[in-house]
């Protein structure tokens, strides 16, 4: 639940709470803090002006305009919180057995709910106050007769997502009986929702009692609540404006206040709060400036030159990457592995520009083709000319647009980037997918994303890529969802593409297996650090730093007649990235650190064929 | 149970499976079986890895298995007896040998309650009572499992992926199982961290005589902690055999398929032809071999009936039509 860290981080979420026990403590306390009373006539002191003795004055009979208020106040806010929590009562326990239940239950539930929920709602208020009389019962009675559906029904949709979870599969597995897991293990995690629901029911049913006062359906008199005040003020605004203000006042900021609690409320419990919005970006793009031919020549396709991310979080900065340069060229598979949180998709996303531009700090160089890449990065496809620079990501669903068919995302691709006409780029297209390795092309173009297999749709997004013939192409996890065989046949794709069209691929992985057998180079990278590069064949042969031994060593070994001998295990775990201290970052899982290496930071040491590796007990080796 | 199946040796079955069938309804879209008649029976003492593509209905075997979800067709037996007519405190009984560990250890747990209260509900199952035993007993267990005492205190937001996978080994082992479910356990770890929860599934194995059932996608893993293997495809299993040999001599061209992709089982390989991905998922009118249209050498045989499980070798099921 909200504890005391997120209520320091948000001054809009303090200042409404405040307000609102403000607003209680005088609704209760109010007419103790006047010496009248709310109903004493007093013919002499009528319409008084807010004064020492009235501070908001006397109305037409002369009673207490101050007493009258928050007495008003307590009745309307008693009917909020009333009304509010007999519907958060019927809610939870309806919509939650109903969610619970599901089934033939669950339908019939819902059936009968929808049939309620079409009575207008403002209908049976007014109803129950005619057949009941006007009172504090009727209202909460009226108020409350449907006003539980939209809380049941919220709250049967998050039991339903709920009791699918693992934790309470894995409860029903311990043998808990169904009371104790809707109690102890649904409901605790369904409450955030129907949390902020209840501080959005409250003000409405405040408002609606309000509005039939206004109506003169309320509470009877003498019995005022802010809506009878208001009423009464009304007719008088004219001469003493302050009978009106006063309860209007207090009405309108207790609805904003209750408004802006439940606003900040929600925002601060989803759990997707602090991450960077999700990106409907399939590829991003460098504008990019035409290059002479002979410049490119020879030039490396990508360049980074001490390239720094750090993130400003609320714990402090977060180093992602740290000075780390490398560079690929064309026709070349660069493998950057990693395990998580070593900063690998960070390197990639940074490249093409995709990090939030909140808070994200970037330095260093990074060419692209011998030219300098400046942020912003991102443009509209359509401005682009000839965009040379594509990333794919590990989700291919979350890359292609849902209501469009595959064949024409890909068209459109072609259309806006190589300008095309809209028959020649269908042909391309269906062309593109026969170099994808879809068989059967035609189907595919008229498919829809959700209809295509994983490894097919990922090919559909290879397809796009392809249509905007990229000559570098940045790949995050493009695998990691798919299963071996469609794994293995992604990456065919790409070395077939890498030496037909001469591309470049950054391929981000954590899979060391999948590096082995396909990357050309590379690097390895340890919070946030390249701590081991070269050729693939080279560094998984003869592993120089003691991380990348470690990692090698961690993948079962297939020989090995005891099965025990056929792991081994690095101890401890990845660092803490805001706890870093200055020398290499892997000293403290390491089996031959130095008393130094915490220290001082690293030395490269280069071998043969570009194989470098960034550590004090690689160099005191090779020195001996 | 069918012939083809039974077990040769005079080992004590814990779990048998016979005739396992699973249709899935989903709202809107037509029906699919996701597992179709499968048999097999595991060991005392054994851990029986299960391997498959995503969508091989290996996690639905697992979940039929601990009774989180119910067959179609066929019969579960734990210790002899049908898990689907337990009753009572027979039920909480079987509850208590079988457990279950997840892919996603974040996802397996409360993340609004403390870890030692996750595990403490399982020694309260287990029918240890008092505050005080019981909470002896859950820093026995964070103990075993290699976290300190103190974690019991912690939220599940509050450990890493590796300490929460303990977590939930300890959880699952806290009603003083025999039988253990793995489903894919080390999947979502990187792989310094796999490599310690795989040693200390292993020990806990040894240390407590724990049977597993093994699911994993990874073939690397399932030889390392496995002694028989079985594998599905499409929701059958087309075959099963010590891991040894699996991994030694594959007979179903799928199995061979699988170590010839994946990537620790395969080096340098690049020019190994790809067999093609099959693209539609229509049901097929007639019965044939589902692993026909990617088979590399089809018998005519193969499109007019489903090949059974048969024993080619000692121990070694396939299902696959004899080479002639």
């Amino acid at each position: 639940m909200a504890g005391s860290r997120p209520l320091k981080s948000s001054p809009l979420l303090l200042t409404s709470l405040l307000f609102l026990i403000g607003i209680l403590t005088l609704a209760m306390l109010g007419p103790w803090l006047s010496p009248f009373s709310p109903y004493e006539i007093d013919l002499t002191q009528t319409n008084l002006p807010p004064g020492l003795a009235h501070p908001f004055g006397t109305d037409a009979l002369g009673r207490d305009l101050f007493v009258r208020a928050w007495g008003g106040a307590r009745i309307s806010l008693f009917v909020g919180f009333a009304a509010a929590l007999i519907d958060l009562g019927l809610g939870l326990m309806l919509g939650g057995l109903a969610g619970y239940i599901g089934g033939k239950w669950d339908t019939a539930f819902m059936r009968s709910v929808e049939v309620l929920y079409g009575i207008p709602y403002i209908m049976v208020v007014l109803l129950l106050a005619v057949i009941l009389g006007p009172g504090v019962f009727s209202l909460i009675v009226g108020m409350t007769l449907t006003g539980w559906i939209p809380m049941a029904r919220l709250v049967r949709g998050e039991v339903f997502r709920a009791k699918e979870e693992d934790f309470v599969l894995a409860a029903t597995a311990m043998g808990q009986g169904p009371f104790r897991i809707l109690l102890w293990h649904i409901l605790p995690n369904v409450m955030s929702p129907v949390l902020v629901a209840l501080t959005l029911t409250i003000p409405q049913a405040v408002f609606l009692e309000a509005f039939l006062a206004f109506i003169g359906l309320g509470v009877p008199l003498p019995r005022a609540s802010l809506g009878t005040l208001i009423t009464e003020g009304a007719r008088e605004s004219w001469y003493y404006p302050w009978q009106l203000f006063i309860p209007a006042t207090i009405l309108c900021s207790t609805l904003l206040a209750f408004n802006t609690l439940g606003d900040t409320l929600r925002d601060m419990l989803d759990p997707k709060r602090g991450e960077p919005a999700p990106r409907p970006l399939v590829r991003g793009s460098v504008n990019i400036p035409e290059i002479p031919p002979e410049k490119t020549l020879g030039a490396p396709l990508l360049t980074l030159e001490q390239a720094c991310v750090r993130f400003l979080t609320p714990r402090g900065e977060l180093p992602a990457i740290r000075e780390v340069s490398l560079t690929l060229q064309p026709g070349e598979m660069l493998a950057l592995v990693g395990e998580s949180g070593s900063g690998k998709s960070t390197l990639g996303r940074s490249i093409v520009g995709l990090l939030p531009k909140k808070g994200s700090l970037v330095s260093g160089k990074c060419l692209f083709m011998g030219q300098e890449l400046r942020l912003p990065r991102l443009g509209p496809l359509d401005q682009l000319g000839k965009p040379k620079l594509a990333m794919v990501f590990q989700n291919p669903l979350g890359s292609l647009n849902p209501t469009m068919q595959a064949g024409k995302q890909v068209a459109e691709a072609l259309v806006s980037a190589r300008m095309l006409s809209w028959a020649a780029a269908k042909d391309e297209a269906l062309h593109l997918f026969k170099e994808v390795g879809i068989q059967n092309q035609r189907r595919c173009f008229f498919a829809y994303p959700h209809e295509l297999s994983g490894g097919m749709r990922q090919r559909v997004v290879f397809a796009v890529m392809l249509a905007l013939s990229p000559s570098l192409l940045i790949a995050d996890e493009p695998t990691t969802a798919l299963d071996v065989a469609t794994q293995a046949r992604i990456l065919a794709l790409l070395t077939k593409l890498k030496t037909t069209r001469g591309l470049g691929v950054l391929f981000i992985t954590h899979n060391l297996a999948l590096a082995k057998g396909w990357a050309d180079r590379v690097s390895v990278l340890y919070a946030g650090e390249i701590v081991e590069e070269g050729p693939s064949r080279r560094l998984f042969q003869d592993p120089r730093h003691p991380y990348t031994k470690g990692l090698l060593d961690s993948i079962p070994k297939l020989d090995a007649d005891n099965p025990d001998n056929a792991l081994f295990a690095l101890p401890g775990s990845p660092p803490d990235p805001y706890t870093l201290h200055k020398g290499c970052a892997f000293a403290p899982r390491c089996p031959v650190a130095r008393p130094y290496c915490k220290d001082e930071p690293a030395p490269w040491v280069t071998l043969e064929d570009g194989h470098r590796a960034r550590c004090f007990a690689v160099k005191e080796a090779l020195l001996l | 149970m069918k012939e083809a199946t039974r077990p040769k040796e005079h080992l004590p079955q814990l779990v048998v499976l016979d005739d396992i069938s699973k249709r899935f309804y989903p709202q809107g879209s037509p029906s699919f079986e996701a597992l179709s008649s499968v048999s097999l029976a595991l060991y005392q003492g054994e851990t029986f890895g299960l391997v498959g593509e995503s969508g091989s209905g290996k996690s639905t075997l697992g979940r039929i298995i601990l009774r989180l979800a119910s067959p179609t067709g066929g019969k579960v037996y734990f210790d002899g007896r049908d898990v689907f007519s337990l009753r009572g405190r027979a039920l909480l009984d079987f509850r208590k040998k079988a457990q279950v560990v997840f892919q996603d250890p974040k996802a397996a747990l409360n993340p609004r309650m403390r870890v030692g209260t996750a595990v403490e509900e399982g020694v309260a199952l287990g029918g240890i009572a008092g505050t005080r035993a019981k909470n002896e007993r859950v820093d026995e267990l964070l103990e075993h499992v290699g976290l300190q005492p103190s974690h019991a205190k912690l939220f599940p937001h509050e450990l890493s992926g590796g300490q929460l996978q303990r977590v939930c080994l300890a959880r699952a082992l806290s009603p003083s199982p025999k039988f253990l479910v793995l489903d894919e356990p080390t999947s979502s770890l990187d792989v310094s961290i796999q490599a310690q929860i795989l040693k200390l599934l292993l020990r806990l194995k040894r240390e407590l005589g724990l049977t597993y059932l093994f699911i994993s996608h990874d073939l690397a893993v399932v030889r390392v902690l496995s002694d028989r293997v079985g594998v599905l495809y499409k929701g059958r299993l087309v075959e099963l055999a010590p891991a040894k040999a699996l991994f030694k001599e594959p007979l179903h061209p799928y199995t061979r398929a699988l170590l010839a992709l994946s990537p620790e089982f395969w080096d340098a390989s690049r020019t190994t032809t790809l067999p093609a991905e099959s693209e539609g998922d229509a049901e097929k009118t007639h019965p044939e071999c589902a692993y026909l249209p990617l088979c590399e050498e089809p018998l005519e045989a193969c499109k007019s009936r489903i090949p059974e499980l048969h024993e080619a070798s000692p121990g070694h099921f396939v299902a696959c039509q004899p080479k002639a």
